[in-house]
């Protein structure tokens, strides 16, 4: 992935945008129950937190993968609770809430596509120092992509 | 695929004159796993769960079963030797463990189990088709984000009950755990071989069984999400550039050298990643939302998560110094404000005042060494296989000290939860969940203490090699230990199979009862080991007898519960409840129903060969 871009780049980004519509109409679509219930939970527990997980152009997969699966079940969790709490549990309305999150994700995506100044979190190593809670003012100029624990090359040990 | 082909040494970089083998050296890493899959699940469907005996499903597990999770152990270690310059191997020998290992319950049995799952899906339906929460009833009701979430989903995907899911949930969870392991492992400078081990460790290492269909093992993927986020972001890695601890030669010498090493070894090396303000603020936010899900969903996982993050802070790993802080009062405020049924019933313990911190730890430990003997020698093996983790992350401490390296955010994210069993016990529980908590920086832990030097990130260059036979020995070890731990964690994480297991028999006469009995009758249970309830929670009171139970207790129970109509329900998992867990002999179940019968104020409503339903016809 380029830095700054979000991953998958503008055809994922369509895509989710295109997903979230098709979504929306699974429930009346009549499919068989065991397909509606994959694509329901698979889709509600990925799709908007990677939708917005994405703006956040993280470099590494493991990490990416993991805060799309958490910003999905928090997106979920937090909108059913709130709902809940103001006495108008709705499932479906709820259900929508969420695709409406995954398209204004994927939307925020188009319209700021990101540049290739902006830096997608690599880690850089500094200098093995103590006092640590500088500011890291943003560069323009990306950092040399090699500072992994490993050394050269993503996933290589020395 | 993801090995390094061997170099065609022989034919001088011409294409190789042994295709085949070439082909082959490219393919097992997938194939190996893929192979062995197909073949444990198998197996493991074959498998007669139901004969499982005193010590669980290692009993019954199939020739082919072991020989297919021995042989996915080596291969693992084997790819790892062989320098994955891609993710795809390491990963389908994950995704393979996490299938047979955790998968094991679900394929055999093909009933989800533990019958406090069947509960937690009870919740969920009542919430789902009434809309709103049973105040004042059951304590996690104050904590209803879990179920409100799976309610909001069930509807829009059509499923009509919450038991649906139960059967694949531990995998599902399990797999979804992989992920943040990684990161966290890689986070804390570690090679990628050596996060692949910490993500191997952890899963055969979890013998907690807290993944199935339940708050706390959604609320731990958070926890680790959490983590996950705040290292990458925001944390510093242990520095490994200290000089050796004793290097002067005179004493002046060798103490100014002791305290510069010591000051090294606490250094902190950046690693947060070079991130923009946007990206910081979005880490941030990530990081309190899914706190804030965490808090309305469970009880205890954001009080060790706030935990982990003030002490991470405090000690200088993270640089969120005020973020702790914060999410530490919202989690103090929720529970005040909203959860007062909780703590009106649990002050004394929330507090800490009725125990001594020796006596929660007593009790975290003592009330499970009762019952069977076969069912101690379960826990002591628990108790065994605990603390080896635990000594082996000791040992990788060591190995990181030895390397230059004090590895305190390890050693603090691994240590940190203990402090929970010691100011309350949690039902008896917060030793096992404490554990869990600090079992994703043990494992990081025991992968350095048992990788060989050349996997670790910090080797040093001017070192000289381990020679040839060291490194193999080193392999050796780490893929013995490998292939011992699986059947270990076999017997911890299902040894208590016997009344674990939740039988089909059982879910059917749970199933008849709600079919055919009028709204508001009484069920009650000999042992706490049904499976529900599952709907209807407010209209149709359950009542479960823990302890010493007969006839007269039986009938006391039920004299003092109202209800349009009154029944019992005797199952084979409450047998072997009673006989693992309160030393019950053999049989006591059956010559309790028969003690029932013989009242004449008990009339057989439904039976099935492995659960029957008695019906309370009231005083004479």
């Amino acid at each position: 992935m380029s830095p700054g871009v979000c991953r998958g780049g503008t055809p994922a980004t369509v895509a989710l945008l295109a997903s979230a519509a098709v979504m929306a109409a699974v429930p009346s679509l009549g499919l068989p129950s065991a397909l509606r219930e994959a694509l329901v939970f698979g889709y509600g527990l990925a799709a908007p937190g990677w939708s917005l997980g994405r703006l956040l152009r993280i470099g590494d997969v493991a990490l990416e993968v993991t805060v799309a699966v958490a910003l999905s079940m928090t997106t979920v969790v937090m909108l059913a609770f709130v709902v809940l709490e103001a006495h108008r549990f709705d499932p479906v309305g709820t259900y929508r809430l969420a695709l409406c999150i995954t398209a204004l994700g994927a939307a925020l995506a188009l319209m700021f596509p990101g540049s290739s100044d902006e830096l997608d979190g690599e880690q850089v190593p500094g200098p093995a120092a103590g006092g640590a809670d500088r500011a890291r003012a943003p560069t323009a100029t990306p950092p040399a992509r090699t500072p992994s624990p490993d050394g050269p090359g993503a996933g290589v040990d020395r | 695929m993801t090995a390094v082909a061997a170099p065609a040494r022989a034919t001088g970089g011409m294409p190789s004159a042994n295709p085949p083998v070439a082909r082959w050296a490219r393919v097992w890493p997938v194939a190996v796993p893929v192979a062995t899959g197909v073949v444990g699940v198998a197996a493991l469907a074959g498998m007669r769960a139901d004969r499982a005996g005193g010590y669980g499903l290692v009993t019954v597990v199939p020739a082919l079963g072991w020989l297919a999770l021995a042989v996915l152990s080596l291969s693992f270690v084997a790819v790892l030797v062989r320098r994955p310059t891609a993710s795809v191997a390491p990963v389908v020998h994950l995704v393979t463990l996490v299938v047979l290992l955790v998968g094991a319950a679900p394929l055999g049995e093909g009933v989800a189990r533990w019958s406090i799952s069947w509960y937690t899906a009870g919740f969920v339906n009542q919430l789902a088709s009434t809309g709103s929460v049973l105040a004042h009833t059951d304590a996690r009701w104050s904590w209803p984000g879990f179920f409100a979430g799976v309610a909001a989903l069930d509807g829009p995907a059509g499923v009509k009950s919450a038991t649906q899911l139960l059967l694949w949930t531990p995998v599902a969870l399990s797999l979804a755990y992989l992920a943040p392991l990684i990161s966290i492992a890689r986070s804390l400078g570690r090679s990628t071989r050596v996060a692949w081990v910490a993500a191997w460790v952890f899963v055969v290492g979890n013998w907690t069984d807290q993944n199935y269909f339940a708050p706390q093992g959604v609320i731990f993927f958070l926890f680790l999400a959490v983590l996950a986020v705040a290292l990458r972001y925001f944390g510093h890695r242990d520095s490994a550039t200290a000089p050796p601890l004793w290097a002067g030669r005179s004493r002046w010498g060798r103490a100014r050298a002791a305290v510069g090493s010591l000051r090294g070894r606490l250094q902190r090396e950046d690693v947060a990643v070079v991130a923009t303000p946007g990206q910081q603020i979005g880490a941030i936010s990530i990081i309190v939302v899914a706190t804030v899900a965490s808090t309305v969903s469970h009880q205890l996982t954001p009080v060790a998560l706030c935990l982990d993050l003030a002490s991470l802070s405090v000690l200088g790993r993270i640089r969120l110094r005020g973020l702790p802080v914060l999410l530490g009062a919202m989690v103090a405020l929720y529970i005040s404000y909203f959860a007062t049924d909780f703590w009106e019933g649990h002050l004394s313990q929330l507090l800490g005042v009725s125990q001594a911190g020796g006596a929660s730890l007593a009790q975290n430990v003592g009330q499970h060494i009762v019952g069977q003997q076969a069912h101690k020698v379960v826990v002591y093996t628990r108790l065994l296989y605990t603390l080896a983790i635990w000594v082996l992350a000791g040992l990788g401490l060591a190995r990181g000290w030895r390397r230059g390296r004090a590895d305190l955010t390890a050693a603090c994210g691994f240590i940190t939860p203990l402090v929970l069993p010691i100011v309350q016990p949690y039902g008896g529980e917060a030793l096992i969940r404490a554990f869990l908590y600090g079992l994703p920086f043990a494992s990081v832990l025991v992968a350095e203490a048992l990788c060989p030097a050349a996997w670790q990130a910090g080797a040093r260059a001017g070192r000289r090699p381990p020679r040839w036979l060291h490194r193999r020995a080193h392999t050796g070890v780490l893929a013995a230990l490998l292939v011992v731990a699986v059947p270990l964690s076999i017997v911890c994480t299902y040894g208590n199979e016997s009344f674990e297991e939740v039988r089909p028999g059982e879910v059917a006469a749970v199933a008849w009862w709600y079919d055919n009995v009028p709204i508001g009758s009484v069920l009650c249970s000999v042992a706490p080991d049904v499976p529900g309830p599952t709907r209807l929670l407010a209209d149709d009171p359950w009542v479960s007898i823990d302890g010493p139970v007969d006839a007269a207790i039986v009938t006391r129970t039920l004299d003092a519960r109202a209800g349009t109509l009154k029944f019992v329900i005797l199952t084979a998992g409450e047998e072997a409840y009673g006989i693992v867990n309160d030393g019950f002999r053999p049989g006591w179940e059956a010559r309790l129903q028969a003690a029932l019968l013989a009242t004449g104020r008990y009339q057989v409503a439904y039976a099935n060969g492995q659960a029957t339903i008695l019906q309370y016809r009231g005083p004479r």
